[in-house]
C-alpha cells in the first residue's frame, strides 16, 4: 500500500514538472500570432544608421500600413504588437503609422492582420 | 654594607631596564591616543584629470580654465564642467575610484577630507548633466563618498553606480555593484545592485526598482503641425536623460514628453537617451 502511494506521489511530481517545463507562450501570443505575419510586426517602423536607430519615414520604404485617426486607445492597442508604431500626419491626413515596407505585399499582410483586429487598415503609397 | 661591584652593574642594568620599559609603555600610550583620534592625520586630497575628450574645463578659484591631464583639483569650490560632445574620467585621490563624467556636465567638489581616522570623505556637487562613479570597496568604516544633486544625496561605499540630473533637478540614480544610499527630505533608501530609483525635488527618493539601464525611447506621435513645425511625443525610462541638440530635455515623472520644435528642412530630427550609468541610444527621427 505504502509503495503504491509513493510511487503515485511520484508520478504526480514528474507530471508536474514537465507541464511546468513545456515552452510558455509569450503572453501577447494569442494577440499577435496570424498566418503569414513572420517578423513583420518587429519593428516596422526602425532601421539603423551609423549606430543611431531611425524612426519615421524611410526613401527605400514606400509602402505603409496606416489606420486612419489619431485616437490613443487605438495606437495603445496596435502598440501592444508593433511597439514602435506611432502617430503621424502626412497631405492625406492624420493616421497611425503600424508599419513602412519596401513591398505592398507586406504592407497587406500587415493591413490584414490590423484589419483582423478590428482596426480599419489600409495601405498607402508614399513614395 | 658596601656593594660589590657586580652588585652596582646589576642595579644600574635593572635602573636602565625600568627606564626603557617606562618610555615603551609611553610610547604605546601616545599611539593609543593617536588611534583614538586625538591627533588629525594629515592626507593629502585630490581629484585628477585623467581622461579628457572635447571641452573640458576645470574651475579653481573661480578662474575657468581647459582641463589638462594629470591636472588635479583640491579644494572645495574647485570643479570641473563639459561642454557638449565631451566627457571626462576624473580619479579619486589614487587608489579610491573613478568618476566618468558625460556631456554638458557641472561638478563640483563641496568636501575633500580626511577624518581624523584616516577616512577619505568626498562630497561632489553635480547641479546637471551625467556621473557614473566606480570606487573599490572602502576598508575604512570613516570613508564615504556622496554625490548631491538638486533633488538629494547619494552616498556609497565601494560600488559602481550613476546618476543623471534633469533639467529641474529631478535625479536618477543607478547602482550595478554594492549599494547607494539615496537621501532626501530627511528620508533614505538603500538602493542595492541591480535597481534604480528616482529622486524629485521636495520628495523623499522613490522605492528603488529593478534596474533596467535601458535607453529605449517609445514614440507615441511624430507630426508636421503646420508649415513650420514638428510635434513629438514619446516616452522614455524617467530614470534617463532626453537629449536634444546636447542639452537634457524636460520630461514627466512618467517620463513622457512632448516637445513641440522648428522643423528641419531635412524633415530629420536627432535625439539621444542617456541612462544613469552612462548607456546611451542616438535616434534619427524622420518627419513623415
Amino acid at each position: 500500500m505504502l509503495f503504491r502511494v509513493s510511487l503515485a506521489v511520484q508520478v504526480a511530481v514528474v507530471a508536474a514538472s514537465l507541464v511546468w517545463a513545456l515552452p510558455q507562450p509569450p503572453i501577447w501570443a494569442n494577440e499577435c500570432l496570424y498566418l503569414g505575419l513572420g517578423n513583420l510586426l518587429e519593428s516596422p517602423n526602425t532601421g539603423t544608421t551609423d549606430g543611431a536607430l531611425v524612426i519615421g519615414r524611410f526613401s527605400g520604404r514606400p509602402y505603409v500600413t496606416a489606420v486612419p485617426g489619431t485616437d490613443r486607445t487605438t495606437l495603445d492597442q496596435i502598440k501592444v504588437c508593433i511597439q514602435d508604431a506611432f502617430v503621424t500626419r502626412t497631405a492625406l491626413g492624420e493616421y497611425i503609422q503600424a508599419g513602412a515596407f519596401d513591398n505592398r505585399q507586406d504592407a497587406e499582410t500587415v493591413a490584414q492582420f490590423l484589419r483582423s483586429r478590428g482596426h480599419d487598415a489600409r495601405v498607402l503609397y508614399l513614395p | 654594607m658596601a656593594l660589590s661591584e657586580t652588585d652596582v652593574v646589576l642595579k644600574k642594568r635593572k635602573t636602565l631596564a625600568l627606564a626603557l620599559l617606562s618610555l615603551v609603555i609611553t610610547l604605546l600610550w601616545a599611539a593609543g591616543l593617536a588611534a583614538q583620534s586625538s591627533f588629525p592625520v594629515r592626507i593629502e586630497r585630490w581629484l585628477e584629470v585623467r581622461q579628457v575628450s572635447g571641452q573640458v574645463f576645470t574651475i579653481r578659484g573661480r578662474q575657468q580654465r581647459t582641463a589638462r591631464i594629470g591636472q588635479r583639483l583640491q579644494s572645495v569650490g574647485d570643479g570641473l564642467r563639459t561642454r557638449r560632445n565631451s566627457e571626462a574620467i576624473l580619479a579619486l585621490d589614487t587608489t579610491v575610484g573613478f568618476i566618468q563624467v558625460s556631456e554638458n556636465t557641472d561638478l563640483e567638489i563641496t568636501e575633500l577630507r580626511a577624518s581624523p581616522r584616516g577616512g577619505r570623505i568626498t562630497e561632489l556637487t553635480v547641479n546637471r548633466g551625467q556621473a557614473r562613479v566606480q570606487t573599490r570597496p572602502f576598508t575604512n568604516p570613516d570613508t564615504r563618498l556622496e554625490l548631491r544633486t538638486p533633488a538629494g544625496i547619494s552616498g556609497v561605499r565601494g560600488t559602481v553606480f550613476g546618476v543623471s540630473i534633469h533639467p529641474d533637478g529631478r535625479t536618477g540614480v543607478a547602482t550595478e555593484e554594492g549599494t547607494v544610499e539615496s537621501s532626501a527630505q530627511g528620508i533614505s533608501v538603500n538602493v542595492e545592485a541591480g535597481f534604480q530609483t528616482l529622486i524629485v525635488p521636495g520628495e523623499a527618493p522613490q522605492p528603488p526598482t529593478p534596474l533596467r539601464d535601458d535607453p529605449s525611447l517609445n514614440i507615441q506621435t511624430l507630426r508636421q503641425l503646420d508649415q513650420s513645425r514638428v510635434e513629438i511625443e514619446g516616452q522614455i525610462d524617467p530614470v534617463n536623460l532626453l537629449i536634444l541638440d546636447n542639452e537634457a530635455q524636460q520630461i514627466e515623472e512618467s517620463g513622457e514628453f512632448r516637445l513641440v520644435l522648428d522643423l528641419p528642412s531635412d524633415r530629420r530630427i536627432f535625439l539621444s537617451v542617456l541612462t544613469p550609468l552612462g548607456r546611451q541610444q542616438a535616434y534619427e527621427l524622420v518627419v513623415p
